[in-house]
């Protein structure tokens, strides 16, 4: 049975946690100072690791966490689900976005500091395993975990975005190493892995090209640049490096286009199951 | 022009050296049969296979050439089954350059592609190859598909790169740019490239050599530059297909008469099965549009 918490949160500056008394729920989000989440939990909560699921371009976390099929793929594996909003960054006619580094300055919100707020509220208000988050996501949302990565990379346990990366101007320099598995599509027309140039009203945005992107995290992590491992029995690709000074990169190459391929949820949570401790994990979630 | 005016020239240097008309039929006789002795050029030798008779029964027939990789030979690349019956079934010459030993102490046969410190250019021992057989056998020097397989594959990268004309199109198979890439190359091409997701030793996102003394480069990032001079503006493939065991992605809008595609197959280091087939279909599909289009 998924039991689907909800909170009201008021204002996350005044720090003070509020006890779980208030309900959010399917149609209520939980939220907090700067916006709000969906929650689901698994039959047991205390001490639960967590799936933070960042949506696509136009998504919600509510209808993240009405797909009952998605959801029961963590839940039952004992895996709270927590399910952010993008913010609609142009008004009530804009779509759900997220902060992604594009060159583009209209989104009105600090998505680095939402996503640990998120985390960080959740993981109190249902007592969850802060050490074990995997931070997860689709598309935009897939961007912006790159970003989160590169940029705060002590957000999350590990990351596994699927079908999204760096945006020009990409970071070529990133704070430090991560765990990552980055997922994708090889007949993505809509994030190809070559990237794309988007043109706006106001200006031309370009995806960045995938590889390169994962030749960034590699160089920044000094992997050993021969694959430690490599795999093509199944339907989906697997090449992994893991002599690194500190984290690993593992990519998975799908035949099919922009989605997140069949059975990459049980995939994703045994390569984060068995993930190595690292000491900058152990030693716990920052705070600040 | 250039190439036909050379060629011209060659054949006049030799036809005054051996003496009048007998020169042409000696030296057809000399090379050729796939037993015999490989054919010389002034920067060294080469094997091939003719679709028909030696005297003259290869006349006009396109010509598929294969470089091949380390401590391969000539004959080697003659003993590709599925390869060279693909070829001469479809009327397609088997050209098949020899490389030189890497060096004294490693013997292994190799291509030279960077730093030449006083090794063969293989650009011009290329060129000469193919204009010999083009002048001997009658192939047609407008319709010869530069192939090559791991470093042979990179020697094809490379040529490529430093005069897209040297062929009419280029489908290499598991090898490409070596660290530094080139930055730029002589012009647009047409180039299917062939690689395996577990090849271990060109693997695909290169690897270093000898303690990093020399670093084969990454391929994707190699398509890039073949981007750029395609002018394919729109950075993304356009067109997928899977064939076999190919994932095929296609670049389409570039400029005019360019051509690029990459195949990528589950195997590893290899010339995979089925690729000779495909190669040959990609380009006999090109020089039917060429021939349309004048």
């Amino acid at each position: 049975m998924i039991r689907v918490v909800t909170v009201a949160l008021a204002i996350l500056a005044l720090a003070t946690p509020i006890a779980a008394q208030d309900s959010c729920g399917d149609d209520i989000p939980c939220e907090i100072g700067t916006g709000a989440y969906h929650a689901a939990l698994p039959d047991s909560p205390e001490s639960a690791p967590a799936v933070i699921w960042l949506h696509g371009y136009a998504g919600s976390g509510a209808k993240t966490i009405a797909n009952t099929g998605f959801v029961k793929n963590f839940t039952q594996r004992g895996y709270a689900l927590i399910a952010p909003n993008g913010l609609k960054w142009g008004g009530e006619k804009t779509k759900p976005d997220w902060a992604v580094r594009d060159g583009y300055q209209a989104y009105p919100r600090n998505d680095l500091a939402f996503i640990r707020a998120v985390i960080d509220d959740a993981a109190k208000r249902f007592s969850l395993d802060r050490s074990r988050v995997l931070l997860a996501g689709f598309s935009r949302g897939g961007s912006m975990i790159w970003d989160v990565a590169c940029l705060k990379p002590d957000t999350a346990t590990a990351y596994a975005p699927i079908s999204g990366g760096f945006w020009k101007p990409e970071s070529t320099d990133c704070v430090g190493p991560v765990d990552l598995l980055h997922t994708h599509g090889f007949s993505d027309r809509t994030v190809p892995l070559e990237g794309r140039p988007i043109d706006t009203s106001v200006l031309r945005i370009v995806q960045g090209d995938i590889h390169a992107g994962l030749l960034t995290w590699r160089n920044e992590m000094n992997c050993a640049q021969r694959a430690t491992a490599v795999d093509a029995s199944g339907p989906l690709w697997r090449k992994s490096w893991t002599e690194c000074e500190g984290g690993s990169v593992t990519f998975l190459l799908g035949p099919g286009g922009h989605g997140a391929p069949k059975g990459w949820t049980s995939i994703a949570l045994d390569w984060f199951e068995a993930l190595p401790g690292h000491a900058w994990l152990e030693a716990g979630p920052p705070s600040d | 022009m250039i190439r036909s005016l050379a060629r011209a020239a060659s054949i006049c240097a030799a036809l005054a050296y051996f003496g009048p008309s007998l020169a042409f039929a000696e030296e057809v006789q000399d090379c050729g049969a796939p037993e015999g002795e490989s054919c010389k050029v002034d920067l060294g030798e080469y094997r091939l296979l003719l679709p028909g008779p030696l005297d003259g029964g290869a006349k006009g027939a396109p010509a598929l050439i294969h470089l091949h990789g380390a401590g391969g030979s000539g004959r080697g690349v003659l003993r590709m089954g599925e390869m060279t019956r693909e070829a001469l079934s479809r009327g397609f010459a088997v050209i098949a350059p020899i490389g030189l030993p890497h060096s004294a102490t490693r013997r292994h046969r190799s291509w030279n592609f960077q730093s030449f410190d006083g090794r063969r250019d293989e650009f011009a021992f290329i060129s000469q190859v193919l204009d010999d057989a083009a002048d001997r056998f009658g192939l047609d020097r407008d319709r010869m598909l530069m192939t090559g397989f791991s470093i042979g594959g990179s020697q094809t990268w490379y040529l490529a790169c430093r005069d897209h004309r040297i062929a009419a199109a280029y489908a290499p198979v598991a090898g490409g740019f070596w660290r530094e890439h080139p930055k730029d190359c002589d012009g647009p091409v047409r180039l299917l490239h062939t690689h395996g997701w577990r090849d271990t030793t060109v693997p695909l996102e290169g690897r270093p050599l000898r303690s990093g003394a020399r670093v084969q480069g990454d391929i994707w990032e190699g398509m890039q530059l073949w981007r750029a001079e395609n002018g394919c503006d729109g950075l993304r493939a356009d067109a997928f297909d899977d064939r076999g065991q190919f994932l095929l992605r296609r670049w389409t809008i570039c400029d005019a008469g360019t051509a690029l595609e990459f195949a990528l197959f589950p195997g590893g280091h290899g010339v995979p099965k089925g690729w000779a087939a495909m190669a040959l279909d990609w380009f006999e599909a090109m020089m039917e549009e060429t021939r349309e289009i004048r």
